[in-house]
């Protein structure tokens, strides 16, 4: 579904690469968490992906479904189904949740020649879909994000992922910032939208949501490069003994300057 | 404006409605006479283009009872009371008022009867600072008819006050002068709106003068509107004195008018009001729109809060001249502005002056201004949703506008109001660079 080849880039406009040749190939039925110390990139390969305007691919590809989504906008990439759950939601003022959401969903079925619903259709389409994330109605008439609190934000995320039913989803340290019992249910929820035709990748610095949604391949995202890839154990591994041992062991074979 | 002898000698030969105004409008004539136009070396009248006015030769508006559907202007929490004046003369026949609390008065100035002429000639005029303003002395010189508002000691009106001035195209070329005195006794409570509506795409000149008292404890909601004609001008000044413990809400909307000035003032005169000056102004083409405010802390332990968002396209212009004067007496004030404008062209300009005079030494205020565009993180944020540029940028402007509109508490006009919001974000992101 995703592959993503020799990968670099760098903030426009300045001169040092955050991303130093990525190589990720992720298929539709499988879980993926990428790992690493701050600063490594991750959050950046999120953006890249999704094709934040600050960020400037210098070499590389991006294959989304055998097609080239470098060049693509956004917009463009969300309507084939890459979906990019923010690390920091951003707030909209005096735009309803739900006014949002219908007018995403519509442009999104628009493109792929799907139905378009109306304000009530959508509204029993989206009572379905508060469910997966066990959000009150009220949430719908409030603008979007703005005076929410950080799990509230993150719930938020998943449910317009419920609602747009994409089929990459990336998820950018969405653990953060919740309590336990969010964080159930937010990963459930996660769960819940999985199916074999779809794709995970979970950005994330803790085992505890790793727990909750079991990934089938870690990688260890250390200095704009993947230097360690392994099954579900290799978290654990991280959990316990931190990065040192992976990164005296990158310094030692000289994979990364 | 023609030669003011011109205007002058229209005024002397004018007949008016309301006799017992004669003093008043000769006395603001007098000082009139001796006022110049003013021009952009006048400090107060810097940055605002004021040559169309000065070009034109206005007459002075006259009754007519032309007929007018008002059906799409009204507000329905507030039919039972509606005041409408056409071209500045009250319309009875357009108007409603029932069922007022007892000892209210919701009339006319002709209608207020005999006891509160008195009351009226104490309170007009002595709230409008400076008196020595063009704009205020040629409203002062050719007042009539206005509207007086008394909201009777612990007295809640449950709807609110809809006034509103309507100007057709007989008016083309006049002068309107709508006056309003609001009197808000103790613990009294209301919503009043002010709404300024031009009928068509023609030149006339609005310059309303409304004057607002409230004692000790009143609550008041006031809405001024301004959606004139986009060749019209609109000069407004608004004071207003607030007492203890008394919660003055004001947010004025701009929508209207080639060229609009509104001067609001609001004097914290006891301790512990509170007072809101918001405002929303949304311009494109050449339209000007010029606020300038003061917020005068009189007394301690008194807050305020000021925010005045405005978007600019095409070669629209936007002035904002917001003080905060916090007196030596005043401690423990707790005053905020800030000043937001999202400019969408290269031809559009800005010109913002949030300004502190402190003396007090124990108080905690802020103030700021930002001019730009539209936050790309936003923008990426809704684009990553599957909006397009041109969608997503018109949802945010939508957005942005709206924060205001939402705290206003009357349904309809929100909607109204709303609607107007959404064709503006649809007309101004149009032709943004997708």
């Amino acid at each position: 579904m995703l592959e993503i080849k020799n990968l670099h880039a760098r903030i426009e406009g300045e001169e040092v690469e955050i991303l130093k040749g990525i190589n990720l190939t992720i298929n539709k039925g499988e879980k993926h968490a990428i790992m690493g110390p701050n600063g490594g990139g991750k959050s950046t390969l999120s953006k890249v992906i999704a094709g934040h305007p600050a960020y400037e691919v210098t070499d590389g590809e991006v294959l989304f479904n055998g097609e080239n989504i470098l060049e693509m906008d956004p917009e463009e990439r969300a309507r084939l189904g890459v979906f990019l759950a923010f690390q920091y939601p951003v707030e909209v003022p005096g735009v309803s949740n739900a006014t949002f959401l219908r007018q995403a969903y519509n442009s999104i079925q628009k493109s792929k020649g799907g139905e378009e619903l109306d304000p009530l259709e959508f509204d029993d389409y989206i009572r379905e879909q508060l469910k997966v994330v066990e959000m009150d109605p009220a949430f719908l008439d409030r603008a979007v994000n703005t005076g929410f609190s950080g799990g509230e934000k993150k719930r938020n995320e998943i449910l317009q992922m419920a609602v747009l039913q994409p089929l990459l989803s990336v998820l950018d340290e969405t653990d953060s910032g919740l309590d336990i019992d969010a964080l159930r249910i937010v990963a459930d929820g996660i769960n819940k939208l999985f199916t074999p035709e779809k794709a995970v990748l979970m950005i994330t610095h803790y085992q505890r949501m790793l727990n909750y949604i079991e990934p089938d391949f870690v990688h260890v995202l250390v200095k704009g490069k993947i230097v360690k890839s392994g099954g579900k154990e290799l978290a654990l591994e991280l959990e316990e003994r931190g990065y040192d041992w992976i990164l005296a062991d990158v310094h030692t074979n000289g994979a990364v300057k | 404006m023609q030669a003011k002898e011109t205007l002058q000698s229209l005024i002397q030969n004018h007949s008016f409605q309301l006799e017992f105004l004669s003093d008043y409008r000769n006395a603001a004539l007098e000082r009139f006479k001796s006022i110049k136009f003013p021009t952009n070396r006048d400090e107060e009248w810097r940055f605002l283009n004021l040559k169309d006015i000065a070009r034109a030769d206005f007459k002075l508006s006259t009754a007519s009872n032309i007929q007018v559907d008002v059906t799409p202007y009204l507000l329905e929490e507030a039919i039972d009371s509606t005041l409408v004046f056409v071209n500045g003369f009250f319309r009875q026949d357009l108007s409603r008022i029932e069922n007022l609390p007892k000892g209210a008065c919701l009339k006319t100035f002709s209608d207020a009867g005999e006891p509160q002429y008195n009351e009226l000639e104490t309170h007009l005029g002595s709230l409008i600072h400076p008196k020595d303003d063009f704009f205020v002395e040629l409203n002062s010189a050719i007042v009539d008819n206005g509207v007086l508002v008394f909201i009777p000691k612990e007295t809640k009106f449950e709807s609110p006050v809809h006034i509103l001035n309507l100007v057709t195209k007989e008016a083309e070329g006049a002068v309107i002068a709508p006056r309003c005195v609001i009197l808000a006794d103790a613990f009294a409570k209301a919503t009043i709106i002010e709404d300024f509506i031009g009928l068509g795409e023609f030149e006339y000149l609005n310059i309303p003068v409304a004057e607002i008292r409230m004692a000790e404890g009143a609550h008041l909601q006031h809405y001024r509107i301004q959606r004139e004609s986009k060749k019209a001008f609109h000069i407004n000044r608004l004071g207003t004195k607030v007492d203890q413990n008394a919660d003055y809400q004001s947010y004025t909307i701009h929508f209207g008018a080639k060229v609009s000035r509104s001067d609001v003032r609001a004097d914290l005169t006891g301790e512990q009001s509170n007072s809101i000056l918001d405002g929303l102004v949304l311009i494109n083409g050449e339209q000007e729109s010029d606020t300038h405010t003061l917020m005068h802390h009189q007394q301690p332990n008194c807050t305020s809060h000021q925010l005045h968002k405005v978007v600019v396209d095409d070669k629209a212009h936007s002035v904002f001249n917001g003080k905060i004067w916090v007196d030596q007496i005043a401690q423990k004030t707790d005053s905020f502005q800030e000043n937001r404008n999202i400019l969408l062209s290269d031809n559009g300009t800005v010109d913002t002056k949030p300004q502190l005079e402190i003396f007090a030494d124990d108080v905690r205020c802020s103030h700021g201004a930002t001019v730009g565009q539209l936050d790309e993180e936003e923008v990426f944020y809704l684009k990553s949703r599957g909006l397009d540029e041109l969608t997503s940028k018109e949802l945010l402007i939508y957005g942005y506008a709206l924060e205001v509109i939402e705290n206003l508490e009357v349904e309809s006009l929100k909607k109204q109001l709303s609607a107007y919001v959404s064709t503006y974000a649809h007309q101004v992101t149009e032709h943004l660079p997708a």
